[in-house]
């Protein structure tokens, strides 16, 4: 069904839970599929990811892909988090997803970039067709 | 009878086991041939052409709405309205009641807990346009309408209520019938709509017999093509509602400064109708005669249903959302899967050729209400065969092996 990456992270995800310590924190559902999820960033001093959590009930793909999306953003800068979107997601687990679940793969990859927005205070909010072309 | 033989998609997808009939249903090669036919032998628009074929065009349309009209025990073919789906006839009613000034700030309409989005959204906007009150009847254990709480929420500003006929996530049968007659017992009866998406696929439905003012339902779930929807309403109430939406076809006549209304039920059906829709619907209801009507509809579902709800009953760690008993449901039937996502359970089964739904299925207030943010539906219909229900039981139990 998957490749052993997306099985082993969606199993074991090391970064799920609530960060001690945290910045902001940000809460988005895919209505399509029901996964609901949350993010907890904690940001550095200058704009770089600190370190960034997630909890929710979410299935294999969405859990994988926000885990892995999750550590591959540690020190990376705010900005260019914001231009991330499905394909580097794809990039990052090395296949394709079906078109059903590429909302569910970039669940974590949004509400990242709107815990971002938040944060910066923007008034901004993505949504799921920003991220999936 | 080898019912799924009459149906294409089957020969076309070796292995296809189909289970999403509830989000919409298979189509018969009757009614494939009956569209094409009509394309191809028939098509022109309705509506005053002076030729013989849009006189044909125009027969058939209204053969179409006779034929529905009688199914459903509806006093003359014109109080049959066709929309787009059930969504675009609930939202054609509800608004028009605000146009004709029925509902004002302050009355109440009830709902059932279990409402689709069709029959819940366009009240929340009346809610903010107009400022009418909602309020929500709840369900007993069994999942069946609490009698005893609509009974309490019935207050005198109650001027509406709007129930489904069968839910879409449980598949229970409402008692109908009983709301229909607690209503008769009120001072000032309340308009009584009906949401018959749920129903007409699976079950005889007789508006007198339910006792409602107005009914919606849609085509594609009745093997009919997707596009056309279907609105009853009773002929001194519907000659008493301004549509919402007209312009050609809907006007007896128009000047710079006015216009009036055509009658029933043109004036609700304004621009070209979906013509090869009407004439789906209208095979889709022979085909169901043919095949021995809703009594084989039910003799073929209660025995899918019966060995359904045994083998749920027989599976660890999976829990039914709906009732056991086989008579007041349809085939439909919701479920989790404990320490499973709903869409790892539809993937898995999607990868093995079976076709479920995972999710909310357009129901978020009752999924909220049932604490889930998800479920894994399954949906049978008279194509389905205990060979199907037995190989997803098979792939079922497999999923929960491999994805726990």
């Amino acid at each position: 069904m998957y490749n052993e990456t997306i099985v082993f992270y969606s199993k074991t995800p090391p970064n799920k839970g609530i960060l001690g310590d945290f910045d902001i924190e940000f809460w988005e559902k895919n209505r399509t599929c029901g996964d609901d999820l949350k993010v907890y960033l904690k940001i550095n001093s200058d704009n770089t990811i600190a370190n960034w959590s997630f909890e929710g009930d979410t299935a294999i793909i969405t859990t994988a892909c926000a885990s892995i999306f999750g550590e591959s953003i540690i020190g990376m800068k705010l900005e260019e988090v914001l231009t991330l979107d499905y394909d580097y997601i794809e990039n990052l687990i090395g296949m394709p997803v079906s078109s059903r679940r590429k909302n569910a793969s970039v669940l974590g990859l949004l509400t990242t970039r709107n815990a971002i927005h938040k944060y910066l205070g923007d008034n901004n909010l993505d949504t799921f067709d920003d991220l999936v072309k | 009878m080898n019912i799924k033989s009459d149906f294409p998609i089957f020969k076309n997808n070796p292995g296809l086991v189909y289970m999403d009939s509830t989000a919409t249903s298979q189509k018969p090669s009757y009614v494939i041939e009956g569209i094409k036919q009509y394309l191809e032998n028939y098509y022109s628009n309705i509506h005053r052409g002076s030729y013989d074929l849009s006189e044909k065009s125009e027969l058939l349309y209204e053969e179409s709405k006779k034929v529905i009209a009688k199914s459903i025990g509806a006093s003359s073919w014109r109080e049959i309205i066709y929309s787009f789906n059930s969504t675009y006839a609930s939202n054609l009613f509800i608004y028009s009641l605000k146009r004709s000034n029925i509902l004002k700030s302050g009355d109440k309409v009830l709902l059932s807990m279990v409402e689709h989005h069709a029959n819940i959204v366009p009240w929340l906007i009346l809610q903010e346009d107009l400022g009418i009150e909602i309020d929500y009847v709840g369900l007993n254990d069994d999942y069946s309408l609490n009698f005893d709480d609509l009974k309490k929420k019935l207050t005198p500003n109650v001027k509406l209520v709007s129930f489904t006929h069968v839910s879409n996530i449980t598949g229970e049968i409402f008692d109908l019938k009983r709301v229909g007659k607690i209503l008769d017992k009120q001072n000032e009866r309340p308009l009584f709509l009906v949401d018959a998406s749920q129903s007409i696929p699976h079950m005889k439905v007789d508006v007198k017999d339910l006792g409602c003012d107005a009914m919606f339902f849609t085509g594609h779930k009745v093997m009919a093509d997707s596009g056309i929807g279907v609105l009853w309403g009773k002929e001194e109430l519907l000659k008493k509602l301004k549509p919402i939406f007209s312009g050609g076809g809907a006007i007896s006549w128009v000047k710079k400064d006015s216009f009036k209304e055509a009658g029933l039920p043109d004036k609700f059906e304004p621009g070209t109708p979906n013509l090869t829709g009407a004439v789906s619907l209208l095979r889709a209801f022979e085909y169901l005669e043919n095949i021995g009507g809703y009594e084989k509809v039910l003799e073929i579902e209660k025995e899918l249903n019966v060995e359904v709800i045994k083998k749920f009953s027989n599976i660890k760690g999976v829990k039914l959302i709906g009732g056991i008993n086989p008579s007041s449901r349809v085939s439909v039937f919701s479920f989790v899967v404990e320490g499973i996502h709903s869409h790892d359970i539809a993937d898995y089964l999607a990868d093995n050729n079976i076709c479920i739904r995972a999710g909310q299925h357009c129901a978020e207030p009752y999924m909220r209400e049932l604490g889930l943010n998800h479920t894994c539906r399954m949906s049978l219909y008279i194509y389905n065969t205990l060979e199907d229900v037995n190989k997803f039981f098979e792939v079922l139990e497999k999923a929960i092996k491999i994805l726990k």
